[in-house]
């Protein structure tokens, strides 16, 4: 056990020094040797290392802010999608005659490229966190809605009758039947949820944010295009990469793991 | 004691969408009396109405026409005093064997002590004590089926209703859980309604064996099997079985 860890560590570790070893290789080959492209454009992954250096080392505290509140931003933006999502999902469940029309108006709105929120928000919240989070909360809580409300009505109905046999009451039929019975499901949902909420959040901090005391990781890389660092670009969209691959995996994944494997549904 | 007094159910399915409603009966003025601590079974061809009836009479359907009583009282729905083993595998996968016998008495608001001595008892009495923390995937089949019948019985209703019970399991599971449902019918003396397509099932089990056809004559014969138990190897055991298949086939023409 330990060692299949050990090896699967080292696994990983080989396979990015092996990009990091190409990107090196290429880079030199395009800038130096062919001078097809100048080094300000293609830069060498040492550069990057660099403004990995001075964004997290030199400039730790100011860094370290845009991180947090990025993050900041991610959950609470996502806790809000979550519980307007709910909300939908129970008023597609309470109001059956008008269910159909409500999903449909959600695929919709769902459907909608999350940045074409950006100018509405920006003339109704102002520019400023506000228009952010109306932008994260219309990109992801439709399908958070309609991912819960699916989740149920695919609910096996011999579960439905096996609950009703039991005593469940209206309430008790939701919480101990149709959630728990489609939790993998939700799970799933909401994983697609929180990645509409991480590309909303990203729309929202490049494009609602202006003020010089703006904070934010999208915010922060719009910036750089105005000085053309593009090392330290590339530095940023390698730490949202990190954090977008955290989540889905340790988070979301671990999660689906945990509930499959507990119904027998995954092998270890 | 059970009364079905005149019961009708007809379902409207449409066969193609904007056509006519169909007007199908599948049960028909069918009436019956099954006294406290019988055990009956209802044999007949699939399609017949069998399921139906189990759902009316545990309340998740209303007939068309008719009622049901139980002790005086009319059913209007799922009740306490009934409770329901189903065909296929109905057990949570998301709980525990524990869990899913704990269920209908966690729904009636039990406490958490007098929940586990309840579902142990249970348990005990299917012969899966030891199983309690077990996830419902590591089960076999036929361990499934004893922990579905440990939470029926958990419920401690006065009647339980099986749905074609054994019909998904083996032969020697089969036996094995024939003796068991005996045992368990002996010491909690419950009304037992048990529907099965195995006409042999039926005459090894029950008291009274209810031949069931289509409508809109379903009741083909009520036949009385007053044999001692235990019944295999009982020579009568075959003549009853020609029987009631000799009336299924009969009523089939």
């Amino acid at each position: 056990m330990m060692k299949t860890k050990f090896l699967k560590t080292m696994k990983s570790i080989s396979f990015y020094l092996l990009l990091l070893v190409l990107w090196a290789v290429i880079q030199h080959l395009f800038v130096n040797v062919f001078k097809w492209v100048s080094a300000d454009m293609f830069v060498s992954p040492f550069h990057v290392l660099t403004s990995f250096y001075v964004f997290f080392i030199c400039n730790e505290n100011l860094f370290w802010s845009h991180v947090g509140l990025t993050l900041f931003r991610l959950f609470s933006g996502f806790a809000l999608s979550l519980i307007m999502g709910i909300i939908l999902a129970a008023i597609m469940e309470r109001f059956k005659f008008f269910r159909s029309n409500i999903r449909a108006l959600l695929t919709g709105i769902q459907s909608l490229p999350n940045i074409c929120w950006v100018p509405f928000a920006i003339i109704f919240c102002g520019l400023d966190e506000r228009a952010v989070f109306f932008v994260i909360i219309l990109g992801s809580a439709p399908s958070i809605a309609l991912a819960i409300e699916a989740s149920i009505r695919n609910v096996d109905p011999i579960y439905v009758k096996a609950g009703r046999t039991l005593g469940c009451n209206k309430i008790g039929m939701y919480t101990r039947i149709y959630i728990p019975a489609s939790m993998p499901s939700i799970i799933l949902g909401l994983k697609q949820g929180w990645a509409f909420s991480w590309r909303a959040l990203m729309a929202g901090e490049m494009n609602c944010l202006f003020s010089s005391q703006s904070k934010g990781l999208g915010y922060l890389m719009y910036n750089l295009r105005f000085s053309g660092q593009i090392d330290n670009m590339l530095c940023i969209m390698i730490v949202l990469i990190i954090i977008g691959m955290f989540f889905e995996k340790a988070v979301f994944g671990k999660a689906e793991n945990m509930i499959l494997r507990k119904r027998g549904l995954k092998r270890d | 004691m059970l009364e079905i007094k005149n019961v009708s159910k007809h379902f409207n399915n449409r066969k193609l969408k904007g056509s006519a409603p169909d007007d199908k009966e599948v049960l028909e003025n069918v009436s019956f009396d099954v006294e406290t601590g019988e055990f009956v079974s209802i044999v007949g061809p699939s399609g017949c109405g069998k399921t139906t009836l189990i759902n009316l009479i545990m309340g998740l359907d209303k007939p068309t026409s008719g009622e049901i009583i139980i002790n005086n009282k009319k059913v209007t729905g799922v009740g306490g005093d009934r409770a329901l083993v189903f065909q296929e595998n109905a057990l949570f996968p998301w709980l525990t064997v524990q869990q899913n016998v704990e269920i209908g008495l966690r729904v009636r608001g039990l406490k958490r002590a007098e929940r586990k001595r309840i579902a142990q008892r249970y348990l005990d009495i299917i012969g899966l004590g030891e199983y309690a923390d077990y996830g419902i995937h590591q089960l076999s089949g036929g361990m499934k089926q004893r922990v579905a019948i440990a939470r029926s019985l958990a419920l401690e209703s006065d009647i339980l209703l099986m749905d074609e019970p054994f019909g998904a399991l083996d032969a020697g599971t089969k036996n094995v859980l024939h003796g068991e449902i005996l045992k368990i019918w002996k010491k909690t003396q419950k009304t037992i309604i048990f529907i099965t397509h195995d006409v042999e099932e039926a005459v090894l089990l029950a008291g009274k064996v209810i031949v069931l056809g289509y409508a809109p004559d379903n009741i083909k014969e009520i036949i009385d099997i007053p044999l001692e138990y235990p019944r295999e190897g009982n020579d009568s055991v075959a003549e009853y079985v020609k029987y009631i298949k000799d009336v299924m086939a009969r009523s089939a023409k």
